[in-house]
């Protein structure tokens, strides 16, 4: 999967601008909020049609202008596609190849990005929400009916709620809690299929990338049951409690996702440097699965790794990268430790002010 | 550029309030109708007024009727022993269309969502369990729509009328007939999996 073409209209600060990416390395650097990351950002909505910085579309849209235009040429299984995307105050848009998609779905996850970004790292320390979404999202990647699954659950559990803070006669909940049931039952089975396929990879890639010899796992805090009937039972288990506090306390909105370091919570027995470590490598676990499910290599993007990383982990994910064979984004303020890496082929945009400007010294 | 022109921008303001039909669309109606013969305007007008004036509900199944009860549940040729429970007209013409059922039908008028404040008694649902307590229906079939909502529908009513003795059975869903397998979304795909049968 290859980005060719990244045209932008009215994004963030960034003036408009159009670049030709290289298929291998694209260094973005700078100094800071110049609008390194932006760049990262408008890749990323093209494949997520959300942001990672922010919920807030109008303020991806630039100051004083109505519209923020993305436009990119796309080429996965060797055929290119437009891909663009247009916000509005009022609401967002996509066309591929010049039709309009109808249907979010069909647009979303077509361009396949996997962000490193410190940021993560809240995630890792916050609340169980976070981590689910983490998962959630790398599931979505490999799996398109995910998407579906978990669409279908959120709306049978905003329905069941509804129910609960009605106080609603057991006779009305009832095909509510079934059919929460079962797609919650399905929820959990996709979270766990990828569990176990991510496991390995993640401890394999801890240990090369991180250098660390502890073990580390990821998994829900307790057993979860995995069909329908489990769910029905934990649902009756908590049905006095749930007409207490009128809302749904059972099902995969509430497991609790740990990021374990020998078989203990990441969150609260990890160093910093640790759980750096462990985002990094279920990062590049996840690619690895996804360029297996896939058959093909997802973009990287990169915001800023290099100042996170001591010099061990960093030649080390080096190494990965140089054997990834897909495309790489990533930002930086410092550029002169790049020059030193091999990495090949490669183009280089300074950014200063918003404003892009390929530096021909560094292309090869 | 309109608004000089009263008459006409009231008319493409009524036509753009037409589902799937935009502003630009609307005007461009108006221009045809602009062109077309007055004869013609009075009999879309008329047209659209007797809809209105003919048009109710039979008080039986609720379908959309100009006679009541409506001519589906006058029809001695069907089956009283089996009752197609849908959520909308369409629907309902949606399966006779397809000439595959040969009893009566029940519509709801929607489907449960309490997030709309929709519930039974928001919908035909009272009606229905008198229909089926004068004991004629042997067997319910529930032709809600596949989704989060239809679903809890067809469990709803499977729920309150097991009860009463009669058979209750859904739509079969799956792959569309002429279809390839590679074509279909896989969230199809998915529940023609789950609802697999022995050969
Ligand atoms: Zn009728």
């Amino acid at each position: 999967m290859r980005l060719r073409e990244l045209k932008l209209q009215g994004f963030r600060n960034l003036q408009d601008l159009r670049v030709e990416p290289s298929t291998g390395f694209n260094v973005i650097w700078g100094d800071n909020a110049q609008g390194k990351t932006n760049l990262l950002e408008a890749i990323y909505l093209l494949g997520q049609l959300k942001s990672f910085r922010s919920n807030r579309r109008e303020t991806l849209i630039k100051i004083g202008r109505d519209e923020a235009r993305l436009s990119a040429g796309i080429c996965m299984s060797g055929v290119c596609h437009r891909f663009e995307l247009l916000l509005t105050r009022e609401g967002q848009s996509a066309d591929i190849d010049g039709k309009r998609i109808v249907n979010a779905a069909e647009m979303l996850g077509r361009l396949k990005t996997v962000l490193f970004t410190s940021e993560e790292i809240s995630l890792i320390r916050g609340n169980p929400g976070g981590r689910r979404s983490l998962l959630d999202r790398a599931i979505f990647q490999t799996n398109s009916g995910f998407l579906q699954i978990a669409r279908d659950f959120q709306r049978c559990l905003k329905q069941r709620n509804r129910l609960l803070k009605l106080a609603a006669e057991d006779a009305q909940l009832r095909p509510w809690s079934q059919k929460l049931a079962e797609s919650g039952a399905r929820l959990r089975q996709a979270r766990e299929i990828f569990l176990q396929r991510l496991r390995p990879r993640l401890r394999d890639c801890y240990r090369t990338i991180c250098g660390g010899t502890e073990e580390v796992d990821l998994g829900f805090s307790e057993r979860i049951g995995l069909t329908t009937d489990d769910l029905l039972a934990e649902l009756h288990r908590t049905a006095a409690r749930e007409r207490q506090y009128q809302q749904t306390l059972a099902g995969p909105h509430r497991d609790d996702l740990q990021f374990r370091i020998d078989g203990r919570p990441l969150k609260n027995y990890g160093s910093q440097g640790q759980q750096r470590s462990f985002l990094l490598a279920f990062k590049t676990a996840q690619v690895l699965d996804l360029e297996e499910q896939t058959r093909q290599s997802p973009v990287l993007l990169l915001d800023d790794l290099n100042s996170e990383l001591d010099s061990f982990r960093r030649n080390a994910f080096f190494e990965f990268l140089l054997a990834h064979r897909g495309q790489v984004f990533l930002t930086t303020t410092d550029i002169s430790s790049l020059r030193e890496r091999d990495l090949n082929p490669i183009r280089c945009f300074e950014i200063k002010a918003g404003k892009v400007q390929p530096d021909p010294s560094m292309d090869s | 550029m309109l608004d000089s022109i009263p008459s006409f921008a009231r008319l493409v303001a009524e036509l753009a309030k037409f589902p799937g039909i935009g502003k630009k669309t609307a005007t461009r109606l108006a221009f045809f109708l602009l062109r077309q013969p007055r004869a013609e305007a009075e009999a879309l007008a008329g047209a659209i007024l007797e809809l209105k004036e003919k048009i109710g509900f039979c008080s039986r199944c609720f379908h959309i009727t100009e006679s009541d009860p409506c001519p589906i549940c006058t029809d001695p040729g069907r089956d009283e022993g089996l009752l197609c429970v849908v959520e909308q007209p369409q629907d309902l013409i949606a399966i006779e269309r397809s000439r595959s059922f040969r009893g009566r039908y029940h519509v709801l008028q929607g489907a449960l969502s309490p997030l709309d404040g929709i519930g039974p008694d928001q919908l035909r649902f009272s009606e229905l369990l008198q229909r089926l307590k004068g004991g004629a229906v042997r067997e319910l079939l529930v032709a809600t729509n596949f989704t989060v909502e239809g679903d809890a529908t067809a469990l709803y009513l499977a729920g309150q009328v097991r009860p009463l003795g009669i058979r209750v059975t859904r739509l079969a869903h799956g792959i569309p007939t002429g279809s390839d397998l590679e074509f279909v979304d896989d969230a199809t795909v998915n529940r023609a999996v789950e609802g697999r049968r022995d050969l």
